[in-house]
């Protein structure tokens, strides 16, 4: 046998050896997705029943301010997530591997969903507090940009023909909705705003109880993000063995 | 509509749009896993013939 003979006998042994290793990886990742779901749903009601049942009543919101607590930690992880599309983005112009633009993918979906639950939450609480749904202030009219700009990510992903020059498309529009983080972050503070900075009981300071009941939720809706962050990342990786994979069958029949 | 009410039905809209992302992420995984699965047959049944 020659040294090329060996070598090729090396690489079909490796080759025969992925799909069971590929199988087990899969299998892994799947469970985690399994272990994720359980850890996130269980927070998830629980932080429901801190936030309606537990969680004192606001002195002049009433029931209402209960929405903060899941209408803060969706924001919060909103930003969390565009942060996520920012670092993956730069990683993708400047390594060009595909994994970087699928980790700013599955980024924009998670955080583009709770940027919605965002302005679907709040203007619930700005109908009882201002009397009407929707005001043109800093704080709204900045994450409706926000907002926007990962709905045309999504739609410029959906639409124009899957190749490299989408992708390098993609990641600089996910660079600059993520640079729009801060202007909304800040907005309450560059602009004079309706937007509260935070909510106060009668004292004038976060009550303790509801301050742990908003700690909660945040590591909940976290968590939650994760799971979904996990999923979408998973399906990605997925989409990839099978195309990858997909080509070697094709091959392989045709010989 | 009191506004407990709008608070009841945002959250169930919340929660439900939340569901159905889930239960659709977790049926695309379904799918791809059953193809790559599918594939893999494909591939052994190809390497025996």
């Amino acid at each position: 046998m020659t040294r090329n003979d060996a070598a090729a006998a090396r690489s079909m042994r490796v080759n025969e050896d992925r799909p069971a290793r590929a199988s087990s990886n899969w299998g892994r990742a799947l469970l985690i997705s399994k272990i994720f779901d359980f850890t996130a749903i269980p927070l998830i009601l629980a932080g429901l029943y801190l936030a309606f049942l537990y969680a004192p009543r606001e002195s002049t919101m009433g029931d209402v301010q209960r929405i903060f607590y899941f209408h803060v930690p969706f924001a919060l992880n909103s930003f969390l997530a565009f942060g996520v599309v920012l670092v993956a983005s730069i990683g993708f112009l400047l390594r060009g591997k595909r994994s970087w633009d699928e980790t700013a993918l599955a980024a924009v979906e998670v955080g583009f969903l709770y940027c919605t639950l965002v302005l679907l939450t709040g203007p619930v609480w700005a109908r009882s507090a201002w009397g009407v749904w929707w005001t043109w202030d800093a704080r709204l009219t900045s994450t409706l940009i926000l907002w926007l700009i990962f709905a045309s990510y999504l739609f410029l992903r959906t639409y124009m023909a899957d190749d490299p020059r989408m992708r390098r498309y993609a990641a600089v529009l996910g660079i600059l909705g993520a640079l729009e983080v801060p202007i909304v972050y800040y907005s309450v503070q560059w602009f004079s705003t309706q937007h509260p900075t935070t909510f106060i009981t009668e004292r004038g300071k976060l009550d303790p109880q509801m301050a742990m009941v908003l700690r909660f939720t945040l590591i909940a809706v976290l968590i939650l993000g994760i799971a979904l962050f996990w999923k979408r990342r998973l399906i990605g990786r997925l989409e990839e063995a099978r195309d990858r994979l997909l080509a070697d069958v094709e091959e392989r029949e045709l010989r | 509509m009191t506004s407990l009410h709008y608070l009841t039905l945002a959250y169930a809209l919340v929660w439900l749009g939340l569901g159905i992302y889930m239960i659709q992420l977790n049926r695309r995984i379904q799918r791809v896993h059953g193809d790559l699965v599918e594939l893999r047959e494909r591939m052994e049944r190809a390497g025996r013939s």
